[in-house]
């Protein structure tokens, strides 16, 4: 585990990571020219680890989810570098491989369980479908095995829910059955793009426990997108922190709650309400962060968060800080990283 | 099953909407059963001509200028008027719902080819090119189908692209893709089930306009003539129009009471499958 969870370790470890993104860069045409939204990113995920991309909205972390499943349309979005799944560049895949990857090998939960369901079809057709798209079993095997499912993600009372109708369920019991089509076929990684931000706090809680109940169970990586550190907290092994399309930290989760290092990393944590935890001073303020995500078309000289820095020095508006090992564990992209002042 | 029954109850709640069913389903069952209610052929001259209807007991709908019974004529033309009105919208439906699903779910290029050329059919007076297609080919049923189909395509193809474009944007679709789905499979199964209500609708008026098309066309004398259909009946019995206008009258009727039907039955459709009218 110390190994999985040490980005910057990849020779000590002789096992390649499941997943490996290597300087991918995703560029939207758009009317007023290209747009880079997510600028050379490195990113690798082992089997079996969690790895959680968090930032503010726009910052890329959905992009990038969603260009390893090369979702995005061709005509508007341009993927570089290589996107490495158990050691196949998925970017150079045939079509046809890329559709026995997605939903087996790889497979995603999305934000909107409301709408992800099609209206016209039961539960029990939408898991048969998923497993018959990928194994070549009998219907009557396949309905056996959704019930089995639908067992698996804490449905109550599956065998009658395969006859309705999406409708029918509610939003988190929706969620749950978009899970059991995400594991249908056992992937070995699973997105979840901010799987939970669409639910009440309580059924979050449920589907954040069943996303981990099932990690431990079948063995999946999850790469979980989210801009909520509350629930990363709890369910990370490792965090990567995005700004403006670069990773600015990379580190174990609980030091990264424990000693951020980035500055913005900082800013975030003291922008999440923690309850509870620092009772000590009675109600405490949040802090915002100043300013706004810079323009992906016109971003500023040198560090991308320096306009936004209260420690940002003159070298910070000329030069770009590179991603380097910061004191201790993880990665920092920062020219004055460490505890705030 | 429970959907239908649903559905059942959404409909029967507009009183001219099962008229119009049942009117319909009465002209079905005269067509079913046409060698029942006056077995022969509808071409036999079985009596005198030009008798008025109510005149002579055999022949409660008249004869026309050869002698022919006209309820043979109506009866045995509902099967005609019936079997062109399905068979034409059938074909339109699979022309347009073909193009406008294809257009719709790539979009693009393909979209803006396709829609171009939707345009341009759609900017031919309807009837004229179903004129010069039966005129150019011979008038035949089977032209006479393929005439009405390739002339009114275009409404369909515009609704099933529209239809698409809003739901290829829908999260079920993005799943589905996910999920490992080929193309062709998302629109057969995933999307095209979707976007049938409003098909289904336009479909019922679309089967009464063709109905319409091929009568005028029998009226201009190009009509089948080896086939006894309305139209046929209305062109043999306009010459007469002065003397004997029960001979147009009543294949008009005919047409009239399945014009009616199918429309209000598209009315009653769009009401019941609109979600947006539902609990009203």
């Amino acid at each position: 585990m110390a190994q999985a969870t040490d980005p910057g370790a990849d020779g000590a470890n002789p096992a390649p990571p499941l997943l490996r993104l290597r300087g991918v860069s995703v560029t939207f045409k758009t009317s007023k020219g290209l747009s880079p939204v997510v600028r050379g990113l490195d990113l690798d995920i082992r089997a079996g680890e969690t790895v959680a991309l968090v930032g503010e909205s726009g910052c890329g972390k959905s992009v990038t989810a969603l260009s390893i499943l090369r979702l995005l349309p061709p005509a508007h979005a341009s993927i570089g570098g290589s996107i490495l799944f158990e050691g196949r560049d998925l970017l150079s895949l045939p079509l046809k491989d890329m559709q026995d990857v997605r939903g087996d090998s790889i497979s995603m939960v999305f934000q909107e369980p409301m709408t992800s369901l099609n209206p016209v079809m039961t539960i029990g057709e939408h898991l048969v479908e998923t497993i018959r798209q990928h194994r070549r079993v009998s219907r009557a095997e396949a309905l056996r095995q959704g019930i089995e499912l639908l067992k698996a993600v804490r449905m109550p009372d599956p065998e009658r829910r395969m006859a309705e109708y999406p409708h029918r369920l509610s939003g988190g019991q929706r969620q749950r059955v978009m899970i059991a089509r995400a594991i249908a076929c056992r992937p070995k990684l699973l997105l979840a793009d901010e799987p939970t931000t669409a639910l009440d706090v309580t059924v979050q809680a449920q589907i954040l426990a069943l996303l981990r109940q099932l990690q431990q169970d079948f063995g999946i990586a999850i790469l979980l997108i989210t801009h909520d550190l509350r629930v990363v907290a709890d369910f990370a092994d490792r965090v990567v922190v995005m700004y403006a399309g670069r990773k600015v930290e990379d580190t174990v989760a609980g030091r990264l709650f424990g000693a951020p290092q980035h500055p913005y990393t900082q800013g975030l944590l003291a922008a999440t309400p923690r309850g509870m935890r620092d009772a000590a001073g009675g109600r405490r303020r949040l802090r915002e962060i100043a300013g706004t995500v810079p323009d992906p078309m016109a971003p500023p000289p040198g560090c991308p968060f320096q306009p936004r820095c209260s420690r940002a020095i003159e070298q910070c508006g000329r030069e770009l800080p590179l991603l380097g090992p910061a004191d201790g564990d993880g990665l920092v992209a920062c020219f004055r990283p460490g505890a705030a002042p | 099953m429970g959907g239908l029954i649903g559905f059942w109850r959404l409909y029967r709640r507009r009183r001219m909407a099962v008229a119009g069913a049942s009117a319909l389903l009465g002209v079905f069952l005269v067509a079913l059963l046409a060698a029942v209610i006056s077995p022969g052929d509808p071409w036999d001259m079985a009596g005198r001509p030009l008798l008025w209807p109510g005149q002579e007991v055999g022949f409660p709908f008249g004869t026309d200028v050869l002698g022919r019974d006209i309820l043979a004529g109506v009866v045995h033309g509902s099967r005609v008027s019936l079997a062109i009105g399905f068979a034409a919208t059938m074909a339109a439906l699979l022309l347009g719902v073909t193009i406008g699903a294809i257009a719709g779910y790539f979009g693009g290029y393909v979209d803006d080819v396709l829609m171009r050329f939707t345009e341009i059919v759609q900017t031919i007076p309807s009837f004229l090119l179903i004129l010069v297609l039966v005129a150019i080919f011979s008038p035949s049923a089977v032209n006479i189908v393929i005439a009405i189909s390739v002339s009114t395509w275009p409404p369909v193809a515009r609704l099933v692209r529209a239809e698409f474009l809003s739901l290829r944007e829908r999260e079920f679709v993005q799943a589905c893709i996910v999920l490992g789905m080929s193309r062709p499979r998302i629109i057969l199964t995933q999307v095209l089930p979707n976007s049938l209500a409003p098909v289904v609708v336009i479909s019922s008026v679309m089967v009464a306009s063709a109905i319409l098309n091929e009568a005028s066309l029998a009226f201009l004398g190009l009509g089948d003539p080896n086939i006894m259909s309305w139209g046929t009946m209305i062109s043999i019995g306009r010459n007469s129009l002065r003397t004997a206008w029960y001979m147009v009258a009543i294949p008009g009727i005919a047409i009239i009471i399945t014009v009616m039907a199918l429309n209000l039955v598209g009315e009653g459709l769009n009401d019941a499958l609109n979600p947006r009218l539902r609990g009203r």
